[in-house]
């Protein structure tokens, strides 16, 4: 029984490598269009000969494709990504944190981290600080369940640097205004004061993870009063803004402020475009939200950070498409037109999606292709789907292309993206 | 399911004789690695996986730059140059590739993008799997963490949290991009062209009492108490269960496999500890 197995598995081995041998004549083409894009498509308007990353890379073309689980969803448009902050930060003097410095807690066992910021600033020790809480003075020790300095804290996987203390407050220090203050304080600080058990968390999401160089980002914040099990009296509690600023970061380390004012449903709204100088950098753009709000006679103020691309369109779809008519057993070749007007490598992918028995479409192969593009007319970009994993699908024509997107190697960044760009491919009989 | 597909794999190797030359390449995490066996995986962790070799020599120890973004020329172009050349030295048409953390990214970002480099898709064929032990795939608060504050000082280049773009591409806001632009695997985008089969920590045992804790080197107590507030209850230390199985699929949460049911730490986790090393070992014979 064994070996009739092997037998059996050997000559389907064989036979996936033999079949596309058996392609002798040239296929014939089937020239098409894409379909219109939809919405939550990311589609270049205008191209940009821009050329601002340079790093070496091959300048042939190579293509690759796999089966995916037909049983996997995969989602097309990306979702905007959440960010959800229960800390805040403060900048301080050494002279200020020799005062002391006003913290707004609003729950108990709250982390407060002070890092010298720079090289001129004086170490702060725990035991040369003091909180004042209630109208009592606490040294750190009386005050914190834990202390740890920036050397512990590194060897426990977090590698804030040398000379920071981090205290974990206990029952002692209660939820309103309390000081922080460190004798021999000297230079610039950094307090960050996170609250794990605080009902108020603040939301920070930009409408798009990919933005085109040029286009406005809109960022929107909020208050997401998610309640931990420790703050459950403060559940009913609702926190609402009153002041937002912001910074946004390019990944050239550029900066500017931003400014936000209140949107709908309790929110802040900043919208701003990212200067297209300062664009087609690999790695991602920062947004930081500095929020300050009111909860129950309360202050609560808290720092959120996402991120987000800005690519120069440098090539997009020119929305030709060629379908290279096969037979049973070859690949599913598709050439996908792109316009060019920066050189650069340029990668296309796709899924390819067939029919299951019961009519329903899904998932089966998965392809990419890339190669080194001039500028000019469209230049095609073969996907080739191989007919391998095709078979192993068990999904049947007509096909359709989704998830459609295009990418620059050189910037990194994803310059078109389509959901559903065609329907209909089909392998002859 | 790990298993039946190895039986696969056997079942059409049984045809030929001398079907696969197997290989393991270990890749290490975040940092600069000049001399990952002793500094990072340690002997007794290689040694024992290379029990698993019919040939001892098909075994690679990766050295690469995983400060820098994963896609960087230091960081998935050294992965790339150190494993296309044990392939091509050895003749490996069987490669288990056995990731520690952020090494599961970079090694993610070769099987997501294999059209990036002509000697990517020639690494994918000839990997079996990626036994990807607590990759940090959907990133970590720690990151969050540790980059807060980086904004008001980063134009005078002093850095308050680490000044390293590893740790910077590991914050869950950077990840949660790159999961859904340029890397495969998460849920809702395609498959990885390969197995990419999660190790998942779930606790840390840190008292000082704890033999346990001892094992891979004792994890900083005092810095752990405070550091697991930034982390679900289901975490390793450094990064959260959700993370650690968020990309390809969950091979086994630590306890449903570790000799009595021992958790592994982030340290442990790359080290001999709770038979980790015998279960590789099983894994790639």
């Amino acid at each position: 029984m064994q070996t009739r197995i092997f037998r059996i598995a050997c000559l389907l081995l064989v036979a996936s490598f033999a079949l596309p041998a058996l392609a002798a004549n040239a296929p014939a083409r089937t020239v098409g269009t894409l379909l219109a894009p939809a919405a939550g498509d990311q589609v270049p308007a205008q191209l940009q000969a821009v050329e601002r990353v340079h790093v070496k890379l091959d300048h042939g073309p190579a293509a690759i494709s796999w089966a995916v689980p037909a049983d996997k969803a995969i989602n097309a448009t990306p979702r905007p990504y959440q960010a959800i902050s229960r800390q805040y930060l403060i900048n301080a003097s050494g002279a200020e944190l020799q005062r002391g410095v006003e913290l707004t807690l609003t729950a108990p066992g709250d982390i407060v981290r002070i890092s010298p910021a720079g090289p001129a600033s004086a170490a702060i020790h725990a035991d040369a600080v003091q909180f004042a809480t209630g109208g009592v003075q606490l040294d750190a020790a009386t005050a914190s369940s834990v202390i740890a300095s920036g050397q512990q804290m590194a060897r426990a996987g977090m590698p804030i640097q040398h000379g920071s203390s981090v205290f974990k407050l206990n029952a002692r220090v209660q939820p309103g205004t309390a000081r922080i203050a460190a004798a021999g304080a000297r230079g610039s600080y950094l307090i960050q004061v996170f609250e794990p058990n605080s009902p108020y968390a603040l939301q920070l999401a930009a409408d798009r993870g990919t933005r085109l160089a040029g286009q406005s980002v809109r960022v929107t914040v909020g208050f997401a009063h998610a309640a931990s099990a420790a703050a459950t009296s403060l559940k009913s509690l609702r926190a609402t803004l009153a002041q937002v600023s912001g910074v946004v970061e390019a990944p050239d380390g550029w900066s500017e402020n931003v400014d936000f004012s209140p949107g709908p449903g309790g929110t802040w709204v900043a919208n701003f475009t990212p200067p297209a100088a300062h664009a087609g950098e690999r790695g991602l753009w920062e947004i930081h939200a500095f929020a300050r709000g009111r909860a129950g006679g309360q202050t609560v103020v808290r720092e959120a950070t996402n991120a987000f691309a800005v690519v120069i369109p440098t090539a997009r779809f020119s929305g030709s498409l060629a379908e290279l008519a096969t037979h049973a057993g070859q690949n599913l070749d598709v050439d996908v037109g792109v316009n060019v007007a920066a050189p650069s490598r340029y990668a296309v992918s796709a899924v390819l999606y067939g029919h299951a028995a019961d009519g329903q479409v899904k998932p089966a192969v998965y392809a990419q292709a890339a190669d080194w593009l001039q500028p000019g007319r469209s230049v095609p970009v073969r996907l080739e789907f191989s007919a391998t994993a095709l078979a192993k699908s068990g999904l049947t024509g007509p096909y359709e292309l989704r998830d459609l997107t295009l990418d620059d190697q050189q910037q990194l960044g994803v310059l078109e993206r389509r959901a559903l760009a065609a329907r209909g491919l089909v392998v002859s009989h | 399911m790990k298993r039946l597909l190895v039986c696969l794999v056997l079942l059409v190797c049984g045809i030929g004789s001398a079907c696969a030359t197997t290989g393991v390449a270990f890749v290490h995490g975040t940092g600069d690695q000049t001399d990952a066996y002793d500094n990072y995986w340690q002997a007794p962790m290689i040694e024992s996986v290379r029990q698993g070799l019919s040939d001892p020599n098909n075994l690679l120890v990766v050295n690469c730059d995983f400060t820098q973004y994963m896609w960087a020329d230091g960081a998935a172009g050294c992965l790339a140059t150190q494993l296309y050349n044990f392939i091509q030295a050895r003749h490996i048409d069987d490669l288990v590739v056995i990731t520690h953390s952020n090494g599961g990214n970079v090694m993610r970002w070769i099987m997501s993008n294999p059209t990036y480099d002509s000697r990517y898709p020639v690494i994918v064929s000839k990997i079996r799997w990626v036994d990807a032990i607590a990759p940090s795939s959907a990133g970590t608060p720690l990151a969050n963490a540790v980059m807060a504050g980086n904004v008001f000082e980063s134009s005078v280049g002093w850095l308050l949290g680490y000044q390293n773009d590893a740790v910077r591409q590991q914050q869950t806001s950077w990840m949660a991009y790159y999961n859904q632009n340029y890397l495969l695997g998460t849920a809702g985008r395609p498959a990885l062209p390969k197995g990419f089969w999660d190790v998942v920590g779930t606790d840390v045992h840190s008292a000082p009492w704890s033999s346990s804790a001892h094992c891979g080197g004792y994890w900083e107590n005092v810095g752990l108490e405070i550091t697991q507030e930034w982390l679900d209850s289901c975490s390793d230390g450094f990064i959260d269960c959700t993370s650690a199985a968020a990309a390809g699929q969950v091979w086994f949460y630590d306890t449903q496999a570790t000799q009595g049911g021992e958790p592994l730490s982030h340290n442990q986790s790359r080290r001999a500890c709770f038979g980790l090393d015998v279960i590789l070992r099983n894994d790639v014979e």
